[in-house]
This record gives C-alpha cells, structure tokens and sequence, in this order.
C-alpha cells in the first residue's frame, strides 16, 4: 500500500497525522506492513514493550498525558501547546471550550506502541489528531523545535476540527463536508510556523522539475508528502495574495456547499482555475529567478544508485582494491542496506545489491533511513542502526568476511542515529535518545563495554563524526546561541577536555559533517534563509577544521597591553550552488564526494570528482569567525508541574467509542436488530466491547434468541489478555456442524459460556494465542430428532509468523504462516470430542515491482466425536465452486497466482476514474486445488464434494475502488476427479476482497 | 407454507409497517413547518430600568440551530431572532415560549427587519435574496431574487439596505422589493457585516480595507477611506464620530461627514481581531479575541483600563450606565464595573456568544450556541416582569 494512501486512509477513517519528517514519507514506500493486534488470524504484532505509569499533568485548556521519565520533556510540550492556543485562538477567532488530551511520548518507539490508534504508525509520522476523542498524540524526537512545531500544526487540527463543528452545528447539516486534506493539512503546515527547508526542498523541485499539481487536480496526490507540501504553498498564496481572513473564511464557509472547490470559489470570488493558475504564475515568479545560477544534482553529479529511495552513503575500498560504496535503501518493499562496486573513476561496476536484508526478522525490523548515518571501520566494519525489539541497536557488519555481528544496545537508551568509528576501531560515538526524551552525544568503548554520555542537556546534536587523529567529534547542533532562531551549527567536542568549540555560526542549517582523509576540512551541507524568508537550495560547504589565521588583537588596559581571547577564523567555502538538496557527503581519498540528493520527488547516491578543484574554485568563501559575545544558554518554557506525581497519575475513565444500531431482514435469518457498543480509556489500553442482536421471528421470541456478548480486552502490556461471556441462542444455519441437514443446514441451539485469550507476541513478526473456553451447549435438530446437552471446553493454540508488506490489492513479498490446534471435549456427556489441527502458510515471491507470485498450502482437520466441517469455495479459496459447498472434517488446498499490473494509477491517463476511486486495474492468473474428506479420503459425498480433489485454473481482474474495497472477477476452467476431468463451460464468478 | 415462506412474508410486512411508521413521523414533521406566523409587532418602549448585576437565567429558548452575529430583535413583548437553519422564531419576552416559528427556506445568517409589521428575511444561501412576510395576514408578501445575503439588513424607513454577495449595496422599498438605488463596490470585494445607517449615511466596511460612505437617499458615494485592513464587522458610531474595527488589531475612529481619520488606536498583535466596538460619550470598549477586554478613553484616546478574559471576545460588548457586559467564546458573559472594570459577575451560559447582546427592560437577551436563546434578568427584580 502507497504510504500517501494510507496516510488518506488514516484521514478518513478519522485521524490526521502530521508528516514531519519529509523526506521519509517521500520514501514512496510502495508497501506497508498490516497491523494484527486485533486481527487474530494473520498480521504483525504491534508491541507493547513498556508498561508506562502515566500522569496527567493540567493546563489552562489541556490534560497533558506523560510518564515520569519524561516529565521535563512533556512541561515544555505543555507550554507549546498552550502557546499555541493564544496564537490560534486568535487565527480562528474562536475558543475551543472542551480540555484537549494531549498524548506525549518521549520517542519515536514509544509512540509505535500507542493504542490510541490501531494501526502500525510508521517512521516519520510526527504525531496525529484523532476526532473520534478529539486526542491529540505526538512523540518527541530530541528536537525542540520539530516538537514544538507538531504540537502547533496538531493544534491547528483541533481548532479546524471544533470550528468545523461548530459552522455545521449552527447550520445543522452533517459533518460530511469536511474540507479536502490538502486543505486541512497545509493549513496546519502554514499556521504552525513559517515555510522549513523541507517545504523549500519540495516546492522548489516540484517547479524545477515539473511536477507540481494544479490545483484543481491536487486531489490526484491526495496524502503524499507533496500534498502537504502544496497544501501548505497554497494557503501562503491565499493569504499573500487574497488575505490571512480568506483562510479562517474557506472553513467557516464550508457549509456552503459539499463540493470544497465550489468553496474555494466563492470564497475567493474567482474561478478555480483562474485561482490555481495565479498560484502557479506566483510560485513561479518566485523560484524561477534561482535558475539562472543554479545548477542540478543530475547534471553535476554522476549517479550510483537512482532507482527507489537511497541515503546515507559511506564509502570503503576492500583489501582486495575493491572499492564499495555502501548506503540505505528501499527499492521497493523492504528496506536494506545495498552496496555497489565502483571503478577507480566511481562509475557504477554494476547494478546495487543487498548487503544486509531489512525488515523481515525481529533483528532487523526497520532502518531509520532518512536519519541515521553509517560509518565503515578501517578494517572494513559497517557499523548501522536498526531497531530492534523495544529499542535501536547498532549491528555491525564485517564486510571483509561478510558476517553480520555483533550488535549493541544500551540499558535506558531507546533511539539510536548516526554511529561513527573511530580511527582505531575501538570506541563508536553515536547520538541517542534516552528516555526522557532529550538526544545527546555518546561514545562507546567496545572492549571495556563501556558507554560514556559526552552531553547531557537539552539541545538536539547529530551526525557525530570521530577526525582521523581520534581526538575531536564534529557534530551537527541547535547549541548555537542562535539555536532559538532554529539555527544548527557545527561543533567539535574533545575528547580529551570535554570541551565544545564553534566550527560554524550563524542562522542557518548546517548538517552532516564529516571530515577530510587528511582530518584538515570538514565538508557539510548548509542552507539558510534568504531575504525573502525562504531557504535556498541545501549545498556542499568545506570548511577548516581548525582555525588558519588567528586574529591577534590588541588593547590596552592603562598600563600594559594584553591579548584579546580569540578563536581564530575558519575560511568556508561554499562548492555547489544547487537547485535542491544534497545531504551526508563523504569525502573520499580520491578527492571524490559521494552524497545522496534530492531531485525530481527521488533520493538519489551520487558522486562528484575533483573535490580539490571544486575547493580552489567554490561558488563563494567567507570567513567564519564565531562572535566572542557572551553565550547564554538558551531554552524553551516549560508550564511545571507543581502537584505531587501521586496527584498527577492518571486515571482510567472510560468513553464510548463507538455505538451503532442495525435492522437486518433475510429470508433464511428472519428480521434481526443489533446493536453494538465499545468503550474504552483515553489512552485506548483498556477496551470493553458489548454486542447484542436478536434473531427472534416474533416478539415472543426475543429472549429466547438473544445473543449477548461481553468482551474486555488489556492491551497496555506485551501479552494481550481478552475475556468475556457470551450467550447465543436462536436459529443458526451452520454449513460446519456436523449433524445438520446437508442440504439447508438449519437448526435451534442455546450457549452460554465464557473465554479467555492470550496474544504473546515474540517479536514484531511473531507470536503465540492461547485461547479457552467453556460453554454449556444445547442443541436442537428436528429434522433428525437431534437433542442433545453438552458442556464443551475448548483450548487451543496457535503460532503466527507474518513478515508480509502488502501492496494496494494484498500481500506482495514475505511470507506468513499459522499452524494451530486445539481440543474441543464434552466434560459433562461426552456428547463431543475431538481435536483441531490447522495449518496455513503463504509465501509471497516478488519478481518485478508490481509483479509477484503468491503461494498458498493449508491443510485442516477435525477428528473424533461430532467433529466440526471445514468448507471452502467461493472467490477467496477455492474459485470456481459455489460459496461454502466444498466441505469435510479434514481437507487440503493449495493454490498459486501470478499476479501483475493491467493499469497502474489509471486516473493519471484519465483523471475522472481517481473521482470514482479506481486506484489500479491487476490481474491474476491462478491455479486452485483443493480435497475434501470425512472419514475416508476417497469416500464420496457428492453433496458436500468430499472424496474428491477439486481444482480450478483461470484468469481474474481485480478493480481496487478506494484503496479499500477490491472487486474480483474470475473466469476459468473447473477440474474434478483428481483433474482427469475438465469441466467444459468455462465459469465465471465476482466477488470482492483482498487477495490471499 | 413452510417456515422459509413465513419468515419472508413477516420480513415483508415489517419492512411495510416501518415505512408507514416513517411516512406518518415525515408527515407530523413536515407539518410542524407549515405553521403560519401572524402577530401584531410593536416597538419596545424606551428602557426605564437597565439591567443590573448580578444576573440569572430568565428563560431559555431552543431555536434549533446557531445564530448570525447581529443582536436579537426586541419589541415591546417579543423577541425575534433568525436561524442559520433558515428559520425565524418569535418567542414571548416574559415566558420564552414560543409564539411562532416561520422556515424560509434557506439559511438566515444577518438579522431580519421589521416594518409595517413585515418581516424581512436576507437569506444567505439559493436564488432568493430576501423575503417578505406579512406578520398581519401570515402570508409571504413578496420575495426578491438575487445574489444572496449574507449580513444583515440596515433597517431604513419604508425600506432597508442590504449588501449581497456580489458587492451591491441596496436599498430596497418595503411594499414590493424593489431597487430604489444601487451602488457597486470593487470587484473582487466583499462586505462581512451589516451596513451601519447612521442620518443621512450608509456606512459600508469592505473587506479590502476600504470604508465607504453613501447616501442614504441615492446612494451616492459621498467620501471612500482607505484604512489599510479587512473590515469584518459592523462600525459603530456616536454623533458625528465613526469606530472601524479591523481584523488585523486595529481600531480607528474617523470623522463622520468626511471619512478623515481621527485617531488610530494599533494592538501589539495583528492578528488581534476586533469586535464591533460599543461606544457612549465616554468610552469606547471593544473585544478581542485574545480575550482582552479594552476600554478607551474617548477624550484622552487612550486605553482607560483592560481585563484579560479565559476566551476570546468577539461578540460586541454592550454598555450600560454603570456596567459592561461581553459574551465570551468560553459559554460565558462577564459583566464589569465600567469605570473600574472590576468583574462583578461571571454568568455560565449553555454555549458560546458570538452574535450582538439585545437589551430589554431590567434585562438582556443573549444568542447562544449551539441554538438557546437565553433572557437574562436582574436577580432581585420582581417576577412578574419575568
């Protein structure tokens, strides 16, 4: 699944989330993992690895919801939140009247394992809004100044989300009208603070190279990080050019009419069209200029690896004179870590391989790709970051013999970016989160296992790099004194003293060091603001790493003369004036630069020669030399708690999340009326679910058919523990027992009971279910004069294993798998007795981007005393029989599908299919085969097809409506008698669902 | 018959006895809106005893739906108000029942007019730009079509003067709805708030910062200011000497005949909006929506005293002899000492205010959201006039 729909997905189903950090959404990630915390048949585990003791800290308009170790951190988030709120009830005119719960979590990790929303949250989400509890749920990431301007852009949502209500509350007409997500999203980008580099970035590359979106098909990239970037570009424009007020009066407009563009229109009293070429002649009228100095990354820079999303290149020549270059990618389903060979010039030998696998085990589970750097021992050791379990670990790769190992983690540390070698080979410095939420600068020695903490506050410092003398870290931070202004600048610290020194200043982004083979320059990359307000394109600088010509000068004191402090001047030169970005150069011995860039909506490695005539002839130089005025150390406020933590735990409350009624009328069920409820805590770790229906055929039998069921599920921990009672009772039609009629398989019964499960999920990709149950059973069939009692316990278990990514239609690489059984006995009459045993496995070979061939192999079976039917047939199995009709205690089917593309992104060539929600036209080739038996493998039951292996081959279609809905039509050929027969009409049959 | 074919016909005449259900519940519906609307309209008598601290809920009113910004209609006896459903309601001063409710169709978002005992709706939404109903004979008296309406009517004798959304400005004649003159603003301008009828001027803010001023008798521009900043709610003025709220932190006073400006008070904050100021012969008190409640000195042009509210003030604060009062977006009314501003009383109120407060004897009538009317009278005062 595209990360863009999914994020839409999120949208609708009622949640905004905030893509913060850009460049990873950009990812393009075709496919995304489903979550299977609730999904008990297949799915990863979403994990549960803390069991966090939260506190509720209260503001003047928010219930803050923290843990201890995270208190300062959740202070400061307090004061931006109500910040924040000043600021916005300005913009919207409006006060928001009910206490917001603001959800914070020190990290990245801790936010995955959150409950407040189902699904699996991926790298780069920087918080959400959900409307259902109108909560708002944000992690940190070390960096002030990104947390702050979440909690801003979250803080948009809400005032949109209540001032929305309120305009159709007064108008009484329902909350269908909500404006499109470009709209809500780039207003929250342009009210949380002014225009970022990565909105540069974006904007700047979408003009230059030509994939900006009108805006009245802006619909077409709905969720993408382009969406939100241009959403955020065209609320600037309305304000600039029709007024701040149009943006307030778009939403107050909006009960107007349903169709936003209509909105748009009156609003603005002009043509859609006439409004969305004027933003297009504004932008470019505004970046065009930069063309005639700036160059590309394409024409500038050779590529080595172009296809996907590449970053983070590091650079080693083997002892064989091999050179590699070595770098993160995700060409397409999993993320990896890729090398390829280069020639002595840096030409690519051949295409990128796979170094080191990603994502398919619990070792590996994800890279952190847009934000942490590798680095390659003299010897030849790759040292990355991946997390693992409940934290990130640094795994290290010998890549002379290929061995990955060992790996690293560190007690109280959750987040890992960037490790760096030393020259020695001994000690890896790296920065981390721990848990309170602040990054800091480690070093670590590897031989005496022995982590030291180089800064302890509360700055964002990143990219360390160890000099070649093995006596400085130069750093990335917003330590600056002009870090309040969102400054970075680079630092050195000496390991010797501890002592942190200015390498660059200024207001600016200065990122990635590293440093020359000689340990004499360090090269980075830099962007800063222009007059204008925007930042220009991100560069490669080289700057001294020591100072060259200190400045000597000389005062006077009265009687003598004295030397002035001074730190010297650094001369930086800047080597590339680019029309976008380029990111984490690496200097090589060959005066080469690799780096990865940005350009044309793609990360890309490149590399770029003559690093030393690039140096004598830079774009520009100017000295730099660190002001001498005093440096206050700077930092935000924080709104403190003064109560007692005791006073502050939080309390579970409990909130209906969901109540919904429905009628139902059938001719085999009769009219039915259900009803169900869902509770549950504020921070979604407690649910109650309550579900009744009836399927009474008159009044008199209301009772007696009412099912009631009563479930309670704990989610806070790593186990998930379920119970809950239940009575059914009434008319069921059950194609699977085994005493009634064949033909209309209908029949009275009554259970009351209970249940108990347990999930223990072993890693993200597997887990173990144990599950019971007790249950007194009473059945009646009068057609074959069947009464019988039975008091029936149930205990099974099962081991799941999934490490599929799913594209738009089903699962497209991995493999999953679930082998259960179960015993199912009658304590009280022996009435029932029997054992389970179940095995599925599917296995997903990907052999094209969107190509992929899917395998199926199940085999079932349910032995002894009125032994349970298992059934098949239909779209979903086995294709070519009627639903349902395939039946018997044990069976076995495989199946096997070449699935590929007919039309990809169809709306592209004919833009009205996106309105009717067509995504993608695929088709399948299939082979089923399937045999169904009782008590003899070749006994026949012809009503039930037992005795006999089935089959079918054919060709479907699969029309994804949505994203969501996926329609299949299937033709082909039925085989029956162990395929020694085929079936002459071909059949043809349509139904809906994912695939396998 | 088996047991299959009765399941069948009992589902059928389930689904057949919950539509009859449905049409009768659609048809007691439909008819609630048919009810015809006649009453004798007649002007409310000056007010001899203002209201006074402390205050209590009266009465409150469910009218349905949210309210424009415009203040409540107040006659000797009732109360009309006009729905962002498209309704008006006439409610009984003393009792807050209602009188009758008329649905016109489309939503109403400025206040109605009443003259010669018609009611005249400025519909905000369709074809229909105002309509006319006959309060005497319950009948609608004439409709005229147009661009709609989306503030209130400047009510004139014999007529009134409206503002649509395509940058007319109007004046009508209450007989038939007919143009009796029109003046054109700017193209790609629009008008956010009632015109303020003010002796022989029509006062129209435009939303390019623009204020205009014409004649009430032809419609001539007679002088056109340009003030820099959105105007989005109705001027207020006091004898010859006009009050121009602006959306970006900014209140100034100009010189009524000539549209010269006199004083230019700037908020350290520009995305300060401002409330339609409420002015006497000393003060000058506007809303913020920061909260801040600003009173200032009309002599000395400066800022007399300001108190900082827990939610934003948009509504128009409303004065009295001795106190202030101001709806908050926070479900509340404050009232203050005027000259002081100490807080006399905090009144918590079933949602917020965002539309002008209405005044009648001993009390006040405030908009509230979601859909109350609420009336407000002194504590002490005697029942009967409840």
């Amino acid at each position: 699944m595209d990360l863009g729909v999914a994020l839409l997905k999120y949208y609708r189903l009622m949640f905004h989330k905030s893509t913060v950090w850009g460049v990873c959404v950009i990812l393009g990630l075709a496919v995304l993992p489903t979550s299977a915390q609730y999904n008990n048949y297949f799915g990863r585990n979403k994990i549960q690895y803390e069991d966090f003791d939260w506190s509720v800290l209260e503001t003047e308009h928010f219930d803050v919801y923290f843990y201890p170790e995270m208190q300062v951190l959740a202070e400061h988030g307090a004061a931006f939140a109500e910040e924040a709120y000043a600021e916005l009830q300005n913009r919207f005119n409006f006060s928001v009247t009910r206490r917001v719960p603001i959800v914070f979590y020190s990290s990245q990790l801790h936010f995955k394992q959150t409950n407040i929303t189902d699904g699996f949250i991926p790298d780069g989400v920087g918080g959400f809004y959900e409307f259902l509890k109108g909560r708002v749920v944000i992690p940190a990431n070390g960096n002030l100044h990104r947390f702050r301007r979440v909690i801003r852009h979250e803080m948009v949502h809400v005032f949109t989300m209540h001032k929305l209500a309120r305009v159709f509350r007064d108008y009484r007409i329902s909350m269908d009208r909500l404006p499109p997500l470009w709209f809500v999203e780039g207003l929250a980008e342009y009210w949380s603070g002014p225009q970022d580099y990565q909105h540069e970035m974006i904007i700047r590359d979408a003009i230059f190279a030509n994939y900006l979106v009108p805006l009245e098909n802006i619909y077409r990239i709905g969720g993408t990080f382009v969406m939100y970037k241009q959403g955020e570009a065209l609320c600037r424009f309305i304000s600039e050019f029709y007024g701040e007020e149009k943006l307030l009066l778009l939403i107050e407009n909006a009960w107007m009419n349903r169709d936003f563009r209509k909105v748009i229109e009156y609003t603005l009293q002009e043509d859609l069209n006439e409004i969305s070429a004027e933003w297009q002649q504004w932008l470019r009228r505004t970046y065009y200029p930069e063309l005639n100095t700036a160059e590309s990354p394409t024409l500038l820079a050779e590529g080595l690896s172009v296809k996907g999303f590449n970053s983070k290149p590091v650079y080693y020549q083997k002892q064989d004179g091999q050179r590699w270059v070595l770098f993160t990618a995700n060409h397409g389903g999993y993320s990896n870590v890729y090398y390829v060979p280069v020639d002595s010039t840096y030409a690519p030998l051949e295409t990128p391989k796979i170094l080191v696998p990603g994502e398919r085990n619990s070792q590996f589970e994800s890279f952190h790709l847009p934000d942490s750097r590798m680095s390659v021992s003299q010897s030849g050791r790759l040292a990355f970051v991946t997390k693992s379990g409940d934290a990130d670990v640094i795994h290290i790769h010998d890549l002379e013999s290929n061995e990955t190992g060992p790996m690293y983690s560190f007690d109280g540390i959750t987040a890992l970016y960037s490790p760096s070698w030393s020259p020695d080979g001994k000690q890896l410095a790296f920065v981390a989160i721990d848990q309170s939420g602040f990054i800091d600068l480690y070093a670590y020695q590897i031989e005496q296992d022995h982590l030291r903490q180089l800064t302890n506050d509360s700055y964002d410092e990143r990219d360390p790099a160890w000099s070649p003398d093995g006596n400085f870290l130069v750093f990335s931070s917003d330590r600056t004194s002009k870090g309040f202004e969102n400054a970075y600048n680079l630092f050195t610290y000496e390991l010797e003293t501890g002592k942190i020194d200015y390498v660059t200043y200024g207001v600016q982004h200065d990122f990635s060091p590293n440093w020359s083979p000689d340990g004499s320059k360090i090269i980075y990359t830099s962007t800063k603001k222009d007059s204008t307000g925007r930042y220009d394109g991100q560069d490669l600088y080289v700057i001294d790493a020591k100072p060259k010509l200190p400045l000597v000068s000389l005062a006077s004191n009265g009687t003598s003369y004295r030397t002035l402090p001074t730190r010297g001047i650094r001369w930086k030169k800047r080597l590339t004036d680019l029309t976008t970005s380029v990111y984490d150069p690496v200097w090589t011995q060959d005066e080469q630069v690799i780096f990865s860039s940005f350009e044309n909506y793609r990360f890309t490695i490149r590399t770029l020669g003559g690093l030393d005539t690039l140096i004598s002839r830079p774009v520009s130089t100017e000295p730099q030399a660190p002001a001498l005025e005093a440096e206050l150390p700077w930092t935000f406020p924080r709104i403190q708690a003064t109560s007692a933590m005791d006073e502050l735990r939080y309390r579970k409350r409990y909130g209906l999340d969901i109540a919904q009624g429905q009628i139902s009328s059938s001719a085999v069920w009769g009219t039915g009326g259900a009803a169900v409820l869902a509770f549950s805590d504020l921070l979604g770790n407690d649910r109650f679910f309550i579900t009744l229906y009836s399927t009474s055929q008159y009044t008199g039998d209301f009772l007696r058919s009412l099912n009631v069921n009563i479930s309670r599920l704990h989610l806070n921990r790593r186990a998930n523990i379920g119970y809950g009672v239940y009575r059914y009772g009434g008319l069921r039609y059950d194609l699977t027992d085994p005493d009634a009629p064949t033909d209309f398989p209908r029949y009275w019964e009554e259970v009351w009971g209970g249940y108990g499960a347990v999930s223990y999920p072993i890693s993200m990709f597997r887990r173990v279910e144990v599950a019971t149950s007790l249950s007194w059973d009473h059945k009646e069939i009068p057609l074959r004069r069947i009464d019988r009692e039975a008091l029936l316990l149930t205990n099974q278990v099962s081991l799941v294993h999934d490490n599929t990514l799913y594209g738009s239609n089903g699962p497209m690489v991995g493999w999953r798998g679930r082998l259960s059984a179960a015993y199912t006995t009658d304590i009280l009459y022996s009435n029932v007795n029997y054992i389970t045993i179940e095995a599925d496995f599917r296995h997903y070979l990907r052999l094209a981007r969107n190509v992929s061939f899917a395998s199926r192999a199940l085999g079932r079976m349910n032995h002894g005393r009125e032994a349970r039917l298992w059934f098949m047939g239909g779209s979903w199995d086995l294709r070519g029989y009627p639903f349902f009709d395939v039946r018997g205690n044990k069976a076995w089917f495989t199946s096997h599908e070449l699935r590929f593309p007919l039309v990809e992104h169809p709306s592209v060539y004919i833009p009205p299919l996106a309105i009717l929600g067509i995504v993608n036209l695929r088709s399948a080739l299939f082979f089923d085969a399937a045999h169904t038996w009782n008590e003899h493998y070749h006994e026949r039951i012809p009503q039930i097809y037992a005795g006999e292996t089935l089959g079918s081959a054919g060709l479907g279609f699969r029309l994804n409506l949505f994203g969501g809905l996926v329609l299949r039509y299937d033709l082909g050929y039925r085989f029956r008698d162990g395929f020694q027969r085929r079936e002459p009409n071909l059949f043809r049959q349509f139904f809906f669902g994912f695939d396998f | 018959m088996d047991f299959k074919d009765v399941s069948r016909i009992f589902s059928v005449n389930s689904f057949l006895a919950l539509i009859f259900r449905n049409s009768i519940l659609l048809l007691l519906l439909s008819c609630t809106s048919c009810s015809g609307l006649a009453l004798k309209i007649t002007s409310a008598p000056e007010i001899l005893t203002e209201p006074e601290p402390p205050l209590e809920i009266a009465w409150t009113y469910n009218a349905r739906a949210g309210f424009g910004p415009d203040a409540p209609l107040i006659y000797e006896d009732v109360v009309m108000v006009a729905t962002r459903q498209g309704e008006v309601h006439v409610i009984d001063l003393n009792t807050g029942k209602r009188i009758g409710d008329r649905r016109f169709g489309n939503a109403v978002n400025g206040s109605p007019i009443v003259i010669d005992n018609t009611v005249i709706v400025p519909l905000a939404q369709g074809r229909r730009a105002l309509a006319a109903y006959d309060l005497d004979r319950a009948v609608m008296r004439w409709r005229t079509e147009g661009a709609p309406i989306q503030v209130g009517i400047g009510p004139v004798d014999s007529g009134g003067i409206i503002v649509n959304t395509a940058g007319e400005v109007q004046r009508f004649d209450v007989t038939t709805g007919a143009n009796v003159w029109k003046y054109q603003i700017p193209e790609r301008s629009r008008v956010y708030a009632r015109p303020l009828i003010h002796l022989e001027f029509v006062i129209v803010g435009v939303d390019n910062g623009t204020i205009l001023a014409l004649s009430l008798e032809d419609g001539a521009l007679i002088w056109s200011t340009h003030i820099g900043d959105p105007v989005y709610v109705t001027p207020a003025v006091h004898e010859k000497e006009l009050f121009i709220s602006t959306t970006r932190g900014r209140l100034i006073a100009m010189d009524l005949q000539t549209g010269t400006i006199s004083w230019d008070a700037v908020l350290d904050d520009e995305t300060i909006r401002i409330s339609t100021p409420a002015v006497d012969d000393e003060f000058v008190v506007i809303g913020g929506s920061d909260g801040v409640l600003r009173v200032f000195d009309q002599h000395t042009r400066q800022v007399k005293w300001d108190t900082q509210c827990p939610d934003a003030l948009v509504a128009p604060p409303l004065m009295t002899t001795d106190v202030i009062y101001t709806g908050s977006m926070g479900n509340s009314l404050y009232a203050f000492d005027r000259y002081t501003g100490e807080l006399l009383q905090t009144i918590e109120l079933p949602g917020r205010v965002k539309s002008g407060i209405g005044v009648t004897e001993n009390g006040l009538i405030i908009l509230t959201e979601p859909r109350h009317v609420v009336r407000l009278v002194t504590s002490n005062h005697n029942d009967e006039t409840r």
